[in-house]
């Protein structure tokens, strides 16, 4: 993969495999519990349907989050500079500096920013203390399937180098061309199958069946 | 979720800095960088969100520096009834739950699992980005988390409450512990200052042994035995109540039982010591999965998810998934091994017939193995169990034993002297003498075989397999089920073709009114090839030690003076005919001509019926209680169609029960119609330990243990209150053998005191610490790194000193496992197996008739449509033209069979559940996705829902996700002295699947249908109109 | 939606403040009496834009709880939002400065003219870059969104400070020598740009950014926002305007009367209605995800 350096020299990436989730959030109620996010507050979310024409159908579960972008819009958009990449290219937010315009929240694709109580907008930071100290982020820590796989791209011993060298990586979006470093396997596959239900959250009708596509 | 002061976020020390940068507008970056990177502990750096860390990795060096001020404890889950393990992070000094994930030494969490005596710092590894780690991060599920959100956040019980109002009011008084336990032991006029006139007759009144609990009636036994009992499922904890309850003498104990899957595993096999089978995920090459789901199930959701998932992935496997829901399992995108058939509710065994059709047309069985008459002579033939098909079945309807098995007396044999696996003797047509001979000295028998055996008509329990499978032509059977014929016949070809690594099984699909032929699908499928018990079949679970029982160092389930006489006849009406009765007699005697009972009787071996318990005493029949007990338990609401008006008043009545006991730290159904609360702790709080309980052929033991100190109550002498505590206190008082200060034996001879639950299971841990391999001391590092030297004194008093340290070390592993390698033998048998046999006819079942039509069950597994208690179909009474639904539960990861509706995150992802109606159904009836519906049945319940339409719902089926509404719980305003905490109604949103009372009982019976053998609810299937409200 | 209801008002306000000063701006150029009109657009302008930039930063919570913030709103120059920071501080300078000369009875000097025209469009202008350049939203068309909003706002503004003017500065009216014209051309572009919008969405490329672009105008025409569109948009926003402007235009007098009172109403509705869809029915292409 050809990306652009960061000023470490490490690349922290998730690769999330579509064909490994199974939709038990316990990567979402880890992140909420490890960040002590409050309601109405995801850094990650879980998008689940019925995929494909009945009787051949599979449950398609797709993990929402922050793509940390070598080309993020949000940074380039902040007109106070609080969002800012940091030497590893994360993409991360000084809470001090924040005004809660909420431009960033309108120019993500990913619809992935928040505003907490305070009106500063937050999102997800691939839980930044954790995995400068070597740990995995509470997410990825909490999967049972290891369909959420982090770890340094750049390092080839890495979980996520081998399992990118052997499958690839794809990019939500991949039409906006903006260097995720959040990647999937299998997101094409599984949005290429007919939907036969609505789009949940959770349990909950996010997008009904009625409202979806053109 | 926790509301954390925002300032406490903030970069303290550089907020100045940052406020000049700001003003300067330059060089922000490279300030805010220095903020994110100048930490508070330089060590352990957290800054902006996150909690502390528990250890620092280090990718040069590939060392893991473990922070002191964190401790990581492991134990067991109980956020469902999968008993994964968990783990625990704390700070150190304060205690404050930071963060929970799973046990990487528990089977249900890692896979592979981290080996017992690996050092704790390969389970901190494990959590780090290390490539070393021996498994990926041990995880518990979505579901877990949420009930750490209501272990924080939730209201809970911590006192004892005796109600102030009437049952079902939600109005409570606060009353001292030594007040409860007077009441309840010693009884009297106890709700006088409330109006009410009743002398209550409490423990000690009840425990009667010389008065008759039903006059007329000395089948029941004595008064003691109406002391009703109802536990949940007590995940490792069922000593508890199952000593007390011993102790007393009652034998009405219920607990999740036939209300979960009670029909499983009772006639389909005979077991020489054996327990349930499931299936073996790690090894198989192909696995039928029918009614559980892999990944969303009952059972061990996490362990098989891990297994089936890796297999999958890495190509090993390839899984097939019947079940009328697509749940959020392993059947996703981008794979090809794994693949979801729809199938019609309730019609598991009409697949199954499909699949013995094929497989007996095609002669695919495994003729070797299905003709050794015994189990030695499977053994030598390679396998690990063996069947009953050569065996012969008495057909001669004059004979005595008309429908048992033949057994060497019945045919003028003399009996073996051969070692014997099993408890009885039978008999088979030797294949080299072409004559009749005793199985066990026999090395083949005979498939098919029917003639005359000493003047006796026989035939082979092979042939009744045969025969009932040709009842029907395999296109039949696809009708039936829904399952394409040419989808039946792969299956089943694929199956036999993989041999002993082939598995297959379910679960939750047998809770059917026609539930005993959906359990002996499994055994009966693998009972054609010999799949069972070896590497990659079905496999022996629940293998481990016995911990809480009497075992190498404590005597524990012995006490003198222990109650010995059982009675014959239970309230659940299970495991005692009705003929035998004294109502019955007494009937007859009058000249009555084949009288019926009110409600049906269970002659069957399905062990005892929580549901039948509730529809029991819902009509005060056979007789009513003298006091219920229930523990964390909601046996209402897990009997789909008994969650009605008439079962709750009948609850709530004096005359039914008069006194009504209910330990839980939430006011949940049962507690809301009690008349005392008892508070108990929650997990995290208090002991447990079981054999492992997972689809995991090897050797284990969970435990749960305090990690953290109980929030419930402080009691004078430093006990907190639960449930243990109750009964420790009770049993006291009321002077009961096996409590009080001599309570306890050690294997030593010793006699010690029983006061709380550590006094108990600290010596059960130190059965399992000494069984089958005494386990090390555990290091004084590790004490230090989960702080363990910190524990309570009275559990180090609970043993000796050298058993102490033991205890510590599967304290801190949160189970015992043994070695992997163990497991098989160098022909793939499991060698912890007990015996098996499998059972083509099962006499159990064929010997019993249905008392209301005379008729015998089938001993064979064969189709049967749904029928209500008298054997009359279902679609004979109601029309399926009316009501063409069935409908089908699956388990959802936001809700919790009957808990867990508390939690704000999960409400939060999940609201409320739906109806989920196949679209192709709902294009039918004019249904559009989030429609307002109504589900009724014949009984005219209207389950009224928003309506989601899913291509991954069965046609004619309604998918319901099962454990929403509750009908307290805290969604009704709870009173506790002059405080009310209001009710939150969105505590009770969703629908609650509800099927039809069954209207063959007898008159004026509330009974919701279930299977007339099993005993187990009609949850799956039953019948059901979808309408649109037009107002 | 990210937005909300206030940045509606703020856009709204911004777009006739705009437009009103670059009215104020343009009469530096006319022969003719035009103090007073010029008098009007200046205080319109100043008042409306200093309480669209008093909502921007009631808007922005976290700033306005701690104030010191806003002076980082122009670090990163390569947002269009650091941009508009800067259009609106120099409008609101050269506005009170132009007012400043006026209230003194001085001429204005042209340079502040010239600085007023340009800082005019370039608040009308600058929302439309900040909306196109955020990416999630299909609707906000980077290439026709800016264009559109000024001519909306101008046609707003010049609306407004007509309408103020009829009452008391009357006799100016006539000195404006280009507004019929202006009342005829201004609706017109308005309606062509916003169909090219429309259009422009209609055909957006790309599976989610379709199905997002879909919805958005779907919601507009036929759905949940169709009242505001029909009614504000297209009706007040573009065809009575028009209709006026035309009478004005073919009348032998092309005097402003009530009919025109009417147009120069609707326009003011139908600027706050175009705003309004434009960012409440946008849909994002991540469709169904905010919480």
């Amino acid at each position: 993969m050809q990306r652009a350096e960061t000023k470490s020299g490490k690349r922290p990436f998730m690769l999330v495999d579509v064909s490994l989730c199974i939709g038990c959030h316990a990567c979402v109620n880890a992140c909420k519990f490890e960040n002590e996010l409050e309601i109405k507050q995801f850094n990650t979310w879980i998008e689940t349907w019925d995929a494909g024409e009945y009787p051949n159908v599979v449950r398609a579960n797709v993990p929402h989050l922050c793509n940390h972008c070598d080309d993020a819009p949000c940074l380039a958009v902040c007109p106070t500079g609080a969002t800012y990449r940091n030497d590893d290219g994360l993409i991360l937010v000084d809470q001090e500096k924040c005004i809660g315009c909420k431009y960033c929240m309108a120019a993500c694709p990913f619809s992935v920013r928040w505003q907490n109580d305070a009106g500063e907008v937050e999102k997800c930071t691939f839980c930044v203390n954790r995995t400068s100290a070597g740990l995995l982020p509470a997410c990825a820590g909490n999967c049972p399937t290891h369909a959420r796989l982090f770890g340094d791209l750049n390092d080839p011993n890495s979980e996520v180098a081998k399992k990118v060298a052997e499958l690839g990586a794809e990019s939500m979006l991949p039409e906006l061309g903006i260097g995720t470093n959040t990647c999937y396997v299998g997101l094409a596959e599984t949005n290429a199958l007919p939907k036969s239900s609505s789009v949940l959250h959770g349990g909950r009708v996010a997008v009904k069946l009625e409202e979806m596509g053109a | 979720m926790a509301i954390t002061d925002l300032s406490r976020r903030r970069f303290t020390q550089l907020a100045g800095l940052t406020g000049a940068a700001a003003l300067a507008g330059l060089g922000l970056p490279d300030a805010a960088e220095a903020a994110e990177q100048a930490p508070v502990d330089p060590e352990f750096p957290v800054s902006g969100r996150g909690r502390k860390l528990e250890a620092a990795y280090d990718p040069n060096t590939d060392e893991i520096k473990v922070n002191d001020e964190v401790i990581v404890r492991y134990s067991n889950c109980v956020g469902c009834y999968a008993m994964c393990g968990v783990r625990l992070k704390l700070d150190r000094d304060s205690r404050e739950i930071l963060a929970q994930g799973g046990n990487p030494y528990n089977p249900c969490n890692a896979y592979p699992v981290l080996p017992f005596d690996e050092p704790l710092t390969e389970a901190y590894r494990t959590m780090t980005q290390s490539p070393t780690k021996q498994t990926g991060a041990a995880t518990c599920c979505g579901r877990s988390l949420g009930a750490l959100d209501v272990y924080l956040n939730s209201y809970r019980i911590t006192t004892p409450l005796k109600r102030a109002g009437k049952r079902g009011e939600g109005k409570w008084e606060p009353i001292s512990w030594d007040q409860l336990i007077e009441e309840t032991v010693e009884g009297g006029k106890l709700f006088a200052h409330l109006g009410e006139d009743r002398e209550i007759e409490g423990f000690r009144a009840v425990r009667d042994f010389d008065t008759p609990l039903v006059p007329d009636a000395p089948e029941f036994g004595s008064k003691a035995n109406g002391l009703i009992y109802c536990g949940g499922r007590t995940d490792g904890r069922g000593q508890t109540s199952t000593r007390f309850l011993s102790m007393y003498g009652s034998s009405n104990k219920y607990s999740h039982h036939s209300s979960c899957y009670g029909a499983k595993g009772v006639y389909p096999y005979q077991s020489g010591d054996g327990d349930d089978l499931g299936i073996d995920a790690e090894n198989n090459e192909y696995a039928i999965w029918m009614g559980t789901f892999p990944g969303a199930n009952g059972g061990s959701v996490m362990s098989d998810l891990k297994r089936v998932a890796a297999t999958i992935e890495n190509k090993q496997a390839k899984i097939v998934v019947f079940d009328p829901n697509l749940g959020n399992g392993v059947v996703t995108p981008a794979q090809d091994n794994a693949v979801w058939y729809p199938i019609k509710p309730a019609t598991n065994s009409a697949l199954t017939m499909g699949m013995i059709r094929w497989i007996i047309d095609n002669e695919k069985y495994n003729e070797g193995f299905m003709c050794a008459p015994n189990l030695p002579q499977a053994i030598k033939l390679g396998f690990n169990a063996c069947t009953n098909a050569t065996h012969l079945v008495i057909v001669d309807e004059a004979h005595p034993n008309y429908r048992h098995m033949m057994h060497p007396e019945d045919a003028g044999l003399t009996p073996s002297s051969a070692e014997n696996a099993f408890e009885d003797q039978y008999v088979c047509i030797d294949a080299a003498t072409q004559q009749p001979a005793v199985s066990l000295d026999c090395d083949k028998g005979l498939m098919e075989w029917e003639g005359e055996v000493n003047g006796v008509k026989v035939r082979t329990a092979y042939l009744f397999l045969k025969d009932s499978a040709n009842e029907h032509t395999i296109e039949e059977y696809s009708e039936i089920c829904g399952v394409p014929v040419d989808v039946i016949e792969e299956v089943a070809s694929e199956f036999v073709a993989h041999g002993t690594k082939s598995s297959v099984n379910g679960a939750g699909g047998v809770t059917s009114a026609n539930g005993t032929d959906a359990t002996s699908c499994y055994s009966t499928l693998a009972g054609l090839t010999g799949a069972i018990c070896m590497k990659g079949s079905i496999i022996a679970t629940f293998v481990g030690v016995t911990g809480p029982g009497n075992g190498e160092r404590y005597l524990l389930s012995k006490a003198e003076g222990m109650p010995k006489d059982k009675p014959d006849a239970r309230v659940d009406r299970t495991g005692f005919a009705w003929e035998d009765t004294s109502e019955y007699k007494r009937r007859t005697a009058a000249g009555e001509k084949d009288p019926k009972p009110l409600l049906p009787w269970y002659p069957g071996g399905v062990g005892t019926s929580d549901n039948q318990m509730v529809l029991s005493l819902a009509n005060g029949y056979p007789h009513k209680a003298k006091i219920l007990l229930t523990w964390q338990c909601n046996p209402i609401k897990a009997t789909p169609g008994a969650q009605r008006e008439e079962v709750m008043a009948a609850f709530k009545d004096p005359d039914i029960i008069p006194l009504a006991i209910c330990s839980d730290v939430v006011e949940g159904t049962f507690a809301h119609m009690a008349d005392y609360i008892v508070p108990d702790t929650m997990y995290r709080e208090h002991f447990g330990i079981s054999q492992h309980a997972a689809w995991w052929p090897h050797k284990g033991n969970f435990l749960q243990w305090p990690m953290v100190e109980p929030k419930s109550m402080k009691l004078d002498d430093g006990r907190h209150a639960s449930f243990d505590v109750y009964l420790c206190d009770v049993g006291r008082k009321l002077g009961l053998p096996g409590y009080g200060d001599e309570a306890l034996l050690s294997a030593t001879g010793e006699k010690l005191p029983f006061n709380d639950a550590c006094d108990y299971y600290v010596k059960a841990l130190a059965n399992v610490a000494y069984e089958d391999g005494v386990i090390e001391d555990l290091s004084d590092e590790e004490i230090r790194m989960q702080a363990l030297d910190t524990l309570p004194e009275a559990w180090k008093k609970a043993v000796t000193p050298e058993e102490w340290s033991k205890v510590q070390r599967l304290l801190s592993r949160g189970c015992r496992t043994w070695p992997e390698a163990d497991t098989w033998d160098d022909q793939g048998r499991q060698t912890y197996a007990g015996a098996y046999m499998v059972n083509f006819y099962s006499e159990e079942r064929g010997s019993v008739r249905n008392h209301y039509t005379g008729k015998f069950y089938e001993g064979a597994l064969g189709w049967h449509a749904e029928t209500f208690s008298d054997g009359t179909p279902i679609a004979d009474v109601y029309s399926r033209e009316e009501y063409p639904f069935g409908a089908a539960s699956h388990k959802p990861y936001f809700r919790c069979v009957t808990m867990l509706s508390d939690s704000a995150l999960l409400r939060e992802l999940s609201p409320h559940n739906y109806l989920e109606i196949n679209i192709e159904d709902a294009r039918e009836l004019g249904i559009k996705d989030g429609d307002t519906v109504q589900a009724i049945n014949p009984s005219g319940d209207v389950m009224e829902g928003v309506a989601m339409l899913r291509g991954g719902t069965a046609r004619g089926n309604i998918g319901i996700s099962f454990g929403y509404t509750q009908d307290a719980y805290g969604s009704t305003d709870l009173t506790v002295g002059d405080e009310t905490v209001p009710g939150n109604p969105a505590i009770n949103t969703g629908v609650q699947l509800c099927q039809m009372l069954d209207p063959q009982v007898g008159e004026g019976a509330i009974f919701a249908f279930s299977d007339p053998e099993a005993s187990t609810p009609g949850r799956n299937g039953g019948m059901f109109k979808l309408v649109v409200p037009t107002a | 939606m990210v937005w909300n209801e206030l940045i509606v008002c703020y856009l709204f306000l911004a777009g006739l403040g705009a437009g009103s000063f670059l009215l104020a701006s343009v009469t530096g150029w006319l022969s003719g009496s035009t103090k007073k009109i010029r008098l009007i657009g200046s205080v319109v302008g100043l008042a409306t834009v200093a309480v669209g930039t008093l909502l921007l930063m009631v808007d922005a919570r976290a700033g306005l709880g701690s104030p010191a913030r806003f002076f980082g709103l122009v670090s990163n120059l390569g947002s269009p939002m650091a941009w508009g920071v800067l259009c609106l501080s120099v409008f609101l300078v050269i506005a009170a400065a132009s007012l400043i000369f006026q209230l003194a009875k001085k001429k204005v000097p042209k340079f502040i003219d010239v600085l007023g025209m340009l800082c005019s469009l370039g608040v009308a202008t600058y929302t439309g870059v900040l909306l196109g350049a955020a990416k999630a939203y299909p609707l906000w068309n980077m290439a026709i969104l800016p264009a559109l909003f000024v001519v909306s706002a101008a046609l707003a503004g010049f609306s407004l400070v007509s309408a103020i003017a009829y009452f008391s500065a009357r006799d100016e009216l006539p000195s404006l020598t280009f507004m019929p014209k202006a009342e005829v051309v201004l609706p017109v572009l308005v309606g062509v740009l916003f169909a090219a919008l429309l259009v422009a969405t209609a055909a957006v490329p790309g599976d989610s950014a379709h199905a997002a672009a879909s919805l958005s105008v779907q919601r507009m025409l036929v759905g949940s926002f169709a009242s505001v569109f029909w009614i504000g948009v297209v009706v007040c926003g573009i065809v009575v305007p028009l209709v006026a402007g035309v009478c004005r235009l073919i009348s032998k007098r092309r005097d402003v009367t009530n009919v025109g009172m009417i147009g120069y109403v609707a326009s003011c509705i139908g600027e706050f209605a175009m705003r309004y869809v434009i960012v409440m029915a946008a849909v994002s292409i991540t469709l169904g995800a905010a919480f």
